[in-house]
């Protein structure tokens, strides 16, 4: 899968160690909903279930100009009586942030969920101190669909988690380019 | 724990899985749940066996009427998240006989009370299908703001169906002097 700026590729377990290092990074931790310290071998692990499984599915994120990782995107919790996915994405070199990768990574995401797995909804929930993930999931469509109160405890405050979604319907009509 | 008007909440014991084996395959109870295959005697033991885990985040407990002792239905508190101090709630009325006569409401009342005033939850949530209007009613009797609306989440009997979220915390539920 390709955008215009990224490269989409299955996950290999050799790629623990990124996705190891992102999710202990502070800054990207504050975005997900994990608290204790992730393990490599909770990784490992991971990758192993969602690769065995058709049930999800996580995708390296790649720079398509140099080829290096900078990233994941994720699929995950399909239902397929719903036709529904749980929609995740970190851009885990923080240098390329800001910078329309994380968008473009999104929508390829997003043009696998409904074109090539047929699904009919895809959601996230992201936190309210969380902007430019909310920008992200807007520009790409993302409608929000209700807000939490208070649900995510972060810095010694409760905040509110915000729950976003899109439909086939939507992302047929604008392809990542919504009105 | 706090004991209802109508019902008290107890432990589930072995001998009740026969009986919830019958409310969760009844198809007028399972489409407010978002079951879609039957389940055997076998899934459901084995269930109540990994209820019995300590280390599992889901608390499940036996909805009794008062006067009688009957076991009527189930409500439980599940992925409890014990950082942001939340947990999901889900009831059922088994026995439909029970149907929209107050035990339900009765029974999420004494949930909540322990979610907060023995658990130190401070916030309990609950998916609810849109068109299952009795269920909404009794929540927002019992205190629960609606939060949102996730589109076309569910789909049962040839149709997507949209589901509500709702919400209640610990301060509102001790502001209503329950
Ligand atoms: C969230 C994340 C995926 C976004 O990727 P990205 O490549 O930085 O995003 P993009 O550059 O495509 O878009 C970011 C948008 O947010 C805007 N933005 C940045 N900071 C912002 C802020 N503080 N407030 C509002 N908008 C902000 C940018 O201006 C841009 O919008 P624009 O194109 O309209 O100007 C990435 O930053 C990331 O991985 N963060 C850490 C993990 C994470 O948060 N994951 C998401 C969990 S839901
Ligand atoms: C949902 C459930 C737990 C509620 O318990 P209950 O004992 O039936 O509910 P209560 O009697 O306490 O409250 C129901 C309220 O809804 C009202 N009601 C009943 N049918 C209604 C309808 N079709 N539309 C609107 N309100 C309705 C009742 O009149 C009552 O309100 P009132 O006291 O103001 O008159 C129970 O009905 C049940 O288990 N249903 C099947 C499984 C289920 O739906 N579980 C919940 C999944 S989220």
């Amino acid at each position: 899968m390709e955008g215009v700026l990224t490269r989409l590729r299955g996950v290999e377990e050799s790629d623990a160690p990124l996705l190891h290092a992102w999710d202990n990074d502070p800054e990207i931790r504050a975005a997900l909903d994990v608290v204790f310290p992730v393990t490599i071998s909770s990784t490992t692990e991971y990758i192993r279930e969602i690769t065995g499984s058709r049930d999800g599915v996580l995708f390296i994120v790649s720079d398509r100009e140099t080829e290096a990782p900078i990233g994941f995107t994720t699929l995950y919790d399909i239902d397929w009586i719903a036709r529904k996915a749980e929609f995740g994405i970190i851009i885990g070199d923080k240098r390329y942030w800001s910078r329309g990768y994380g968008t473009d990574a999104a929508l390829a995401t997003l043009s696998f969920a409904f074109e090539d797995l047929g699904l009919h909804r895809v959601y996230l929930s992201t936190y309210s101190y969380h902007p430019r993930a909310i920008r992200v999931c807007e520009k790409c469509g993302f409608v929000r669909e209700g807000v939490m109160r208070k649900a995510r405890y972060h810095h010694g405050a409760y905040h509110d988690v915000v729950l976003m979604g899109i439909l086939y319907d939507e992302f047929a009509a604008h392809r990542g380019r919504p009105p | 724990m706090k004991t209802g008007e109508l019902v008290r909440l107890r432990a589930l014991e072995r001998d009740d899985v026969a009986r919830m084996h019958g409310w969760f395959n009844d198809p007028e109870i399972t489409r407010f749940l978002g079951y879609s295959f039957p389940f055997s005697v076998d899934a459901e033991m084995q269930w109540y066996d990994n209820l019995q885990d300590p280390k599992k985040r889901d608390k499940v407990l036996g909805i009794v009427d008062r006067e009688t002792g009957t076991h009527i239905g189930n409500v439980g508190l599940h992925n409890i998240d014990w950082v942001s101090a939340h947990a999901e709630v889900g009831i059922t009325i088994g026995d439909k006989r029970y149907w929209s006569r107050g035990y339900g409401s009765d029974a999420m009342d004494v949930i909540l009370s322990y979610a907060f005033s023995k658990m130190n939850l401070h916030r309990v949530y609950l998916r609810v299908y849109d068109f299952n209007l009795r269920a909404i009613r009794s929540y927002e009797k019992c205190g629960f703001v609606r939060e949102g609306v996730q589109r076309d989440d569910y789909y049962c009997d040839g149709a997507y169906h949209d589901t509500v979220i709702m919400g209640i915390l610990r301060e509102e539920y001790l502001n209503t002097g329950t």
